[in-house]
């Protein structure tokens, strides 16, 4: 099923795990790797490298198949979804001879280039045959992506593979009768439920040690999807979309207090099951539903003034994290507030990048429109600044 | 990280007794760190708290207390910079932990409060009238001394963006994808010569040892202006601006060498992708050709040999993540 040599890909996870134990000290700084890191041939760099491969890669994917459809574009005319197709398995092979069994090329951003080029030139060929049958062609879509995520063991296709079967649900309830379409809402939060088990059952199997990057994001994304499922601002808006409805004021969707409750119930319940278990993905999936709850019940009953809202959320917020970090100054049934050895923290090494970009933007901004505002500077921008 | 990597790190003899059975107890979840999950819920609260708190006085001005809330905001800024002052670590010229792990955001709130009273006070008394360009230098001189003696990543960034301001350029990522953050033309090479003074400030604060860790953070605005002031002058230009690309082309040229000495890939994107566009640039006004054939196989060509030459250095990248 996984297009690298499974010993390989293991023995490249042990001596990255090893690297960074080294880095962090657990392991001696002289300690030998030199044995570990010949285990694997697998060429895996860093994230940098990555980005760079794949930019690059996608340069010369393009001019490659952009080449075949212009020596062929006389005559094209419907052969164009052959000429896809064909460009489509070119690539495939190309990956797999060349990068994957030759080079030993694993994750390295141009595995990920070629890869998502062929992906997506079978689905605009593919469009070509189902132009008319968009849930069918959807679905087709959904195992494609599915097939590849598993063969490569690629997240960002899981992701997409897993949005792509909400979407077809979506598109079926479009086409099918009332009844259907009322019932979308529970078919979505069951569908997405068994996917979650199913993702959590098999991520305890021996077999799925290769995969289990891609089942997280499964979980993950199935997790958001049963909420968003029940979420009253989702389903009310979606729902008048579906139904071709104007709400008017006053009006309410059938099932309302279910559906309120859920918007409530299922974040914290993803909070208290995160806690409880110890599930990072229940944790952080449960943080971003209470944000979107809190933002679906301002939508509808605001009054006015979301500036107050957002103050006193970051004041709640502020309050919250204090309280905590104070209740685990010493360890609570082995959950810290320290940071441990070994932790993915890819998020908060980010961090300065994040604050540059967030809050960076409010400072520039703000500062010069409430200054240029105040002191009757005409244009405004970044213009008056230099003189 | 997975018992089973564990237990084979175990038998090979790397790991220690004690840290394995620690680092087991983490992988088996016995110990749970919700360090990550507490440090976004203080980023988020700031955030949303100074974002929220900015709007408000700006939509209140004239009906709210002004004196209360001029009071109650110089006295939040106080006191963030008070905590940040006693619970601070001594002066270091290289990386220091936070002392505490409110610290940072604390530090973090104090310097974004500080924006807002000055704008605030303007608004009461209009002080600042005819300094408000300086307002930006004051603001980013405030910033970069807290970033230096507190060591503070997001903070040197917010210290950057204020003296690009000041410069007037308003750097943001909207500005970025529209492509307007230079709205006169001289602006341009206003970016450029300051994206190259960031970036040999940088190094020569590198070269002194103070703050090395900083450089990275500098180095990514340098460049990130730097290009985008030149860049900008090729698409918006009339005539063409063949001293420019050829420019750009060169300053990639040495990027990239720089990246390849500092065995980093993070500027090598840069380089690749500025110097990729300034070298089509060149092509496209050279030739004028129409002949989509010969852009295919340029693109081919141009990202084969690219790949080829970066495969064959790959070993001296090895330790960059």
């Amino acid at each position: 099923m996984l297009a690298f040599n499974k010993k390989h890909v293991e023995a490249l996870g042990t001596f990255k795990l090893a690297q960074q134990l080294q880095k962090e000290g657990q392991i001696v700084k002289d300690a030998n790797l030199l044995e570990l890191e010949a285990a694997s041939p697998l060429y895996s760099p860093g994230i940098f490298m990555r980005i760079l491969l794949f930019v690059v890669g996608n340069f010369g994917v393009s001019g490659a198949v952009g080449l075949l459809f212009v020596i062929f574009q006389n005559g094209l005319d419907n052969n164009w979804r052959v000429l896809a197709f064909f460009s489509g398995f070119a690539l495939l092979l190309v990956l797999e001879v060349v990068f994957i069994n030759k080079q030993k090329h694993y994750k390295t951003g141009l595995n990920e280039a070629i890869l998502y080029n062929a992906i997506g030139i079978f689905a605009g060929g593919m469009f070509g045959f189902l132009e008319n049958q968009t849930s069918i062609y959807i679905l087709l879509c959904a195992f494609l992506c599915a097939a590849a995520a598993i063969r490569y063991a690629d997240s960002v296709l899981t992701a997409i593979a897993a949005t792509l079967v909400a979407a077809f649900f979506f598109v079926l309830a479009m086409d099918g009768n009332a009844a259907f379409r009322s019932a979308l809402p529970f078919i979505i939060m069951i569908v997405f439920a068994g996917f979650y088990l199913f993702g959590k059952i098999i991520e305890a199997l021996e077999k799925a040690q290769y995969w289990l990057q891609q089942l997280n994001v499964l979980q993950t994304v199935s997790l958001l999807f049963v909420y968003l499922g029940g979420n009253y601002f989702v389903v009310r808006e979606l729902g008048s979309d579906l139904n071709n409805i104007e709400l008017q004021p006053g009006d309410d969707i059938p099932l309302a207090w279910l559906f309120y409750t859920l918007t409530v119930v299922i974040p914290l319940f993803y909070l208290f099951w995160g806690v409880k278990n110890r599930d990072r993905i229940f944790i952080w999936v449960g943080m971003l539903a209470a944000g979107f709850s809190v933002f679906t019940f301002k939508f509808y009953y605001s009054f006015g003034h979301p500036e107050v809202t957002i103050t006193i959320a970051g004041l709640l917020l502020l309050g919250l994290a204090v309280y905590l970090l104070n209740l685990l100054k010493s360890p609570k049934k082995g959950i810290t507030r320290e940071r441990l050895a070994a932790a993915n923290l890819d998020i908060l090494t980010a961090e300065g990048v994040l604050v540059s970009q967030t809050m960076g933007t409010a400072i520039g901004g703000q500062q010069q429109e409430t200054l240029f505002k105040g002191g009757g500077f005409g244009g405004g921008g970044a213009s008056g600044n230099v003189d | 990280m997975t018992e089973k990597q564990l237990d084979v790190l175990y038998e090979k003899g790397l790991l220690p007794e004690a840290d394995y059975q620690k680092l087991r107890a983490i992988a088996q979840r016995k110990i749970f760190s919700v360090y990550g999950e507490l440090r976004t819920l203080l980023y988020l609260g700031v955030l949303l708290f100074s974002t929220g708190a900015g709007i408000f006085i700006y939509n209140n001005i004239g009906q709210i207390g002004h004196y209360l809330s001029l009071f109650v905001l110089l006295a939040a800024t106080v006191g963030c910079f008070w905590f940040v002052t006693k619970k601070q670590l001594p002066f270091s010229k290289s990386r220091t932990e936070s002392a505490n792990p409110y610290f940072d955001y604390s530090l973090l709130l104090g310097c974004l409060l500080v924006v807002i009273d000055l704008g605030y006070l303007q608004f009461l008394f209009g002080w600042f009238t005819n300094y408000v360009s300086w307002l930006s230098l004051f603001t980013a001189v405030v910033f970069f001394y807290f970033a230096y003696r507190q060591d503070h990543l997001g903070v040197l960034s917010l210290g950057i963006t204020a003296l690009a301001s000041f410069w007037g350029l308003a750097i943001s990522p909207a500005n970025f994808y529209a492509f307007n953050f230079f709205e006169q033309p001289q602006l341009h090479w206003v970016a450029v010569f300051f994206g190259a003074g960031i970036f040999a400030a940088a190094l020569l604060l590198e070269r002194f040892g103070i703050k090395a860790h900083f450089t990275k953070t500098y180095l990514n605005f340098g460049v990130l202006i730097g290009f985008f002031g030149s860049t900008s002058m090729l698409f918006n230009g009339s005539d063409e601006n063949y001293a420019v690309a050829i420019g750009q082309v060169l300053a990639a040229a040495i990027l990239g060498f720089y990246s390849y000495k500092k065995e980093t890939v993070l500027y090598m994107i840069y380089a690749y992708i500025f110097g990729f566009i300034a070298f089509t640039y060149i092509l496209v006004v050279a030739t004028k050709s129409e002949n989509l054939t010969f852009w295919m196989l340029y693109l081919m060509a141009v990202s084969f040999g690219f790949v080829k030459s970066i495969m064959t250095v790959r070993k001296r990248f090895k330790h960059d993540s």
